[in-house]
């Protein structure tokens, strides 16, 4: 009996250890979703979604992009992650004021873009490097969502993605 | 026994002429450790035949192939144990492959949204930077003027 448990027991740790390896984080993943939205995790509708560098790479060999300017931002990318869930405008002011006030202090990531629709943040887009950029935070606010994405990798150019939209 | 008849029963013994009657008052005579009378060899010998003799021969038919009652009810045990064992092991092989298949379709399709959701995220961005660079531009200009 103990020898089939015995056999039983080592294919299910074999399958244990051939999952293993999918569920480790590495400290390069660590976004702004990480860093500064964990927090409000318990918000409705609150979903983290992740496309590590193995599914970029496997997106740019099979030629997933509808457009080859995306595949030439996504050569730069090594994880993408992005985080929704809903909120009313004041709590997303408020995430807004948190944020930016939190950002001036920690000095890792510096605002680069910031637009406004009546009165309330709208477009947020910060960046993370000094001399080469490792990653690009937008964040877009509308009166019911708050949608931020993360694009990390070791030299992102920003103006092969400002040029997206004139070329495609 | 005497020497004489000692040595004759031996010579009729190796030429293979004894009868049985004859062997067995040899055998007898030397088993009992009598006199050898320098027939230390022979002694040797029939003392290690009558060993052999001690040597209980168990029929055949005595042999119990099969197992006490007792390890027929363990053998039917691990039988059982066996056939679960095999049931588990085809349904590990059914659900790792099910799984192993829906991870797949999974991960293509979750690849193919999030793929679109990429780029949807760096169109807006790139609508954005322009937005920012045309303002920027905007705002230099007025002030040149």
């Amino acid at each position: 009996m103990t020898r089939y448990l015995r056999t039983i027991i080592f294919l299910l740790f074999i399958l244990i250890g051939l999952n293993a390896p999918a569920q480790n984080k590495t400290e390069t993943e660590i976004t702004m979703i990480d860093l500064y939205f964990k927090e409000y995790s318990s918000q409705p509708k609150y979903k983290v979604i992740t496309m590590n560098e193995r599914m970029i790479q496997h997106s740019n060999e099979t030629g997933m992009w509808t457009h080859p300017a995306f595949a030439k931002v996504m050569k730069q990318v090594t994880l993408y992650r992005f985080v929704n869930f809903d909120s009313s405008p004041e709590m997303s002011s408020k995430i807004v004021d948190k944020l930016s006030a939190a950002v001036k202090k920690d000095k890792r990531y510096d605002e680069y873009y910031r637009s406004s629709t009546k009165g309330a943040v709208s477009t947020l887009i910060y960046t993370k490097g000094k001399k080469t950029i490792t990653e690009i935070t937008y964040i877009t606010i509308d009166s019911k969502h708050m949608h931020i994405s993360c694009f990390v990798g070791n030299s992102i150019d920003l103006e092969n993605i400002r040029t997206l939209a004139p070329n495609k | 026994m005497s020497k004489e008849k000692i040595e004759e029963l031996l010579k009729k013994y190796w030429e293979g002429e004894t009868s049985i009657e004859e062997e067995r008052l040899i055998k007898q005579h030397f088993a009992l450790g009598k006199e050898n009378f320098g027939y230390n060899s022979e002694a040797e010998y029939f003392s290690k035949i009558n060993d052999f003799r001690e040597i209980e021969i168990v029929p055949i038919v005595k042999l119990n192939f099969l197992p006490p009652r007792t390890d027929r009810k363990k053998e039917k045990k691990s039988g059982f144990f066996k056939y679960i064992s095999i049931a588990a092991l085809i349904a590990i092989t059914v659900l790792v492959s099910k799984f192993t298949y829906d991870q797949i379709r999974f991960k293509n399709n979750e690849a193919i949204e999030m793929a679109h959701s990429a780029e949807k995220d760096l169109m807006e961005i790139s609508n954005s930077l322009n937005e920012g660079y045309q303002d920027h531009n905007v705002s230099i200009i007025e002030n040149r003027q």
